[in-house]
């Protein structure tokens, strides 16, 4: 049962790319005000629950709600009240970040680009502003599309391996940016392969593998339950890899 | 036994070379289907990709190659223009599946990621790199080729070995011509690849001299030209009708100018082959500074599809072209016009704003092509229903209005007959109605994807339904045209039947899900 201070609701959700089942009867939620942290394999099934939230893979069967809307029944509004950075995100490649950016901003309707200007001024990124997205960098392009999710203050974040390239110090930035969101009441869904940033900033962990989710918790509920000292050692348990690395260790000795 | 090993080391090496290049042609051909992907996810079936792209190239080479076959049968049977007729056409309808395949192929590549970059990282030398990117490069452009070689060697049993010659020698010389002309729009784009307005209008200009290459030889081809004896012998392209009628001193004066071209034309090839491998990078046309500002969303998505249009090499050749169309009618309207002996406003009518308006009612199509690129992204963005479509029919309209404001000035001009204004600015709802049924299609067409790209078979079912709701008003109109003579009647009519369809289509649009 959804309740007013979740930001994501998800009950039973069912993806498939044909015979393959990508989410397999999935349930979480994300409540208002923390940090949820996806984390799973390669091909665990992350990307597609994150593309079923914003409705850009159809799901099968379950439940989504996000800001307590199902996002078939007004993809316009939550759209306008989440922030989306995608996993390796492809861009109008010919358009400079300058008339990128203007896009985005003219879609979500802002009064103004004062935020925008900021969040440019602070990930250093003036000098790239005329340069064309197909000209950047990996790590620039992450800061165009970080830069295009934050720029409207979204009540949620969205966000797929969103530290990919990007230097330390826009890391940094970003992080602290992502901690004051939740302490105003925001929420934040991000999958990461990182265990040390998981681990310093979720709230609560869900860890999913196949499809299925094989643990959940806050951090100190999963060390206890799964035996674990740090997150990487409650993956690695909880995805039954700790054996299977050892042999392959083992194999290449 | 040291022999035998240097010979079986040679053999590895010529086996594993082959290998390469069949890797790269593969890669080409995935990478060129993919650069208008869907969902901005690498399709998970390479093997699907790579035949649909293969079966696009039987979609280029087949009907060029039926226009082949078109034009031997004119030759044998309705000779109108004498023996140049054949050769002249040959020339055209080979160079444009050649130019189209090149073009087609360097949008992909460049899209896709570092091929040469990794050919690099090989233990091979420079030399060996550019032979397999050209091996590779010649490789993807097979079908077109020997699709058209089979037709023209085969016409030889049908006009005779002279006209087949004549015809193999044109193909040489406008496959290499479409090779260099390939090659230099590919070059002047990674030249001149800013943002500037001035690079834009250079690149514009670069590609217009292009296309109307092509068309012009479809005016000598239609032209009553009289060739003397000299022509026929030494003037290069004239002489093909020497070649053709067996005169052996035309046929050395026309190998003494296809070779060198042909020469050039492979050379110039194989040098922007290995360009060709690496990503197209813009560049910044001045210093960086933040002066974004917000605008309509549906300004803000007009302005976004003129610049992805003037900045890319596709976008910009298909709308040069009812430009090209343009300047070609406002010279024949004034020649024509001045002698006396011009075509009737009716007819300048059909040859000119049919195909223009045609053209543009594709246009929304390659817009909606160029932004599934970033489709994924676009479409976590709050965008209403019909905003973007709202765009797309600015966007067209604009675009026919622009090139048909210029066609109509042109026929005031020679006829003083404001009356063509009125089918001009109707035809605009027909343009209207093509944009709503490509908004439907590519809305259905995004729904169902599964592999992440456009499939073959949806391509040709979109441009042949394209065709029919352009078609099916246009040919009340041409039908109504030939009745009354005049443009009034007809013109009621066109609107009546693009308003029928723009509302069935509209109705459709908002009910889809």
């Amino acid at each position: 049962m959804a309740s007013s201070d979740e930001a994501i609701h998800v009950e039973d959700l069912v993806v498939r790319y044909g015979a393959k089942v990508a989410v397999n009867h999935l349930s979480f939620s994300v409540r208002k005000g923390t940090i949820y942290g996806l984390l799973g394999p390669n091909g665990a099934g992350k990307t597609s629950t994150i593309r079923a939230l914003i409705g850009l893979t159809e799901r099968e069967s379950g439940k989504v709600l996000v800001l307590s809307k199902d996002i078939d029944s007004d993809p316009v509004w939550i759209k306008s009240r989440i922030g989306v950075v995608p996993e390796n995100p492809v861009l109008f490649d010919s358009l400079t970040p300058n008339e990128f950016l203007e896009l985005v901003a003219s879609l979500r309707r802002l009064p103004d680009m004062k935020k925008t200007k900021s969040l440019v001024t602070a990930f250093e990124f003036d000098e790239f502003m005329d340069t064309p997205i197909a000209s950047l960098s990996m790590g620039n392009r992450q800061k165009v599309t970080v830069i295009a999710a934050l720029m409207h203050d979204p009540e949620l974040l969205i966000l797929d391996e969103p530290f990919n390239g990007l230097d330390v110090r826009s890391v940094r930035i970003f992080k602290d940016l992502l901690v004051r969101h939740t302490s105003s009441g925001g929420a934040v869904l991000f999958s990461t392969h990182i265990m040390d940033v998981a681990e310093r900033m979720c709230n609560e962990v869900g860890i999913i593998d196949q499809g299925v989710k094989v643990a959940e918790g806050t951090m100190n509920q999963l060390k206890e339950s799964i035996h674990g000292s740090t997150l990487e050692e409650v993956f690695l348990k909880a995805t039954n890899m700790e054996k299977e690395i050892d042999d392959v260790l083992k194999a290449l000795e | 036994m040291q022999n035998d090993d240097l010979i079986t080391g040679s053999e590895e090496q010529t086996k594993s070379r082959a290998k390469l290049v069949e890797y790269v042609t593969r890669e080409l051909l995935y990478q060129g289907y993919v650069a208008s992907r869907l969902t901005g996810v690498t399709p998970a079936n390479m093997r699907r990709a790579i035949s649909s792209s293969t079966r696009s190239k039987y979609f280029i080479a087949i009907p060029f190659a039926f226009l082949l076959v078109l034009l031997i049968a004119e030759a044998k049977f309705l000779p109108l223009n004498g023996d140049l007729t054949y050769p002249v056409g040959v020339l055209i309808w080979t160079f444009m599946p050649s130019f189209i395949s090149v073009m087609q192929i360097s949008y992909g590549a460049s899209a896709g990621p570092q091929i040469r970059d990794t050919l690099l990282t090989l233990p091979m030398d420079d030399w060996d790199i550019r032979r397999i990117a050209t091996a590779a490069f010649a490789s993807s452009l097979r079908i077109p080729l020997i699709v058209s070689v089979a037709v023209l060697l085969s016409a030889g049993l049908v006009l005779g070995p002279w006209l087949m010659i004549s015809g193999i020698l044109a193909a040489i010389f406008s496959t290499s011509l479409a090779l260099i002309a390939s090659s230099a729009i590919v070059r002047v784009y990674r030249r001149l690849g800013t943002t500037s307005r001035i690079s834009t209008v250079v690149r514009i200009v670069t590609i217009i001299p292009i296309l109307m290459f092509s068309l012009l030889l479809g005016y000598i081809q239609s032209s009553k030209v009289n060739i003397s004896g000299y022509q026929a012998t030494y003037i290069p392209i004239m002489n093909l009708d020497g070649v053709a009628a067996g005169h052996l001193v035309s046929l050395f004066v026309a190998l003494s100018y296809t070779i060198p071209v042909a020469l050039i034309g492979y050379l110039i090839f194989r040098r922007t082959s290995l360009l060709l491998l690496s990503p197209l990078n813009y560049f910044s046309s001045k210093v960086g500074r933040f002066r974004a500002v917000v605008r309509t969303p549906t300004v803000a998505l007009i302005l976004s599809d003129f610049r992805q249009m003037l900045r890319s090499p596709r976008l910009v050749g298909f709308i040069t072209v009812p430009f090209i169309y343009v300047i070609i009618t406002i010279f024949t309207a004034f020649v024509s016009g001045r002698s006396g002996t011009g075509e009737s406003p009716q007819a300048l009518f059909l040859t000119s704003i049919l195909p223009v308006g045609a053209i543009s009612s594709f246009l929304a199509y390659v817009l909606y092509l160029t932004e599934l690129r970033g489709l994924s992204y676009f479409m976590t963005l709050p965008l209403g229903r019909f905003t973007n479509v709202e765009s797309k029919l600015i966007v067209s309209v604009l675009f026919y209005g622009a090139s048909g404001a210029l066609l109509s000035a042109a026929f005031i001009g020679v006829t003083g007959q404001f009356s063509i204004l009125l089918p001009v600015a109707t035809f605009a709802l027909t343009v209207s109605a093509c944009v709503l049924y490509t908004a439907l299609y590519f809305h259905y067409t995004v729904k169902s994807m599964a592999l992440g790209v456009l499939g073959f078979i949806n391509t040709v079912v979109y441009t042949i339904i394209n065709l029919i709701v352009f078609g099916l008003p246009a040919s009340i109109y041409i039908a109504l045209m030939l009745i009354y003579g005049n443009f009034v009647y007809p013109t009621i009519f066109l609107a009546a039947a693009s308003i029928v369809e723009i509302l069935i289509l509209s109705f459709l649009l908002m009910r889809a899900e």
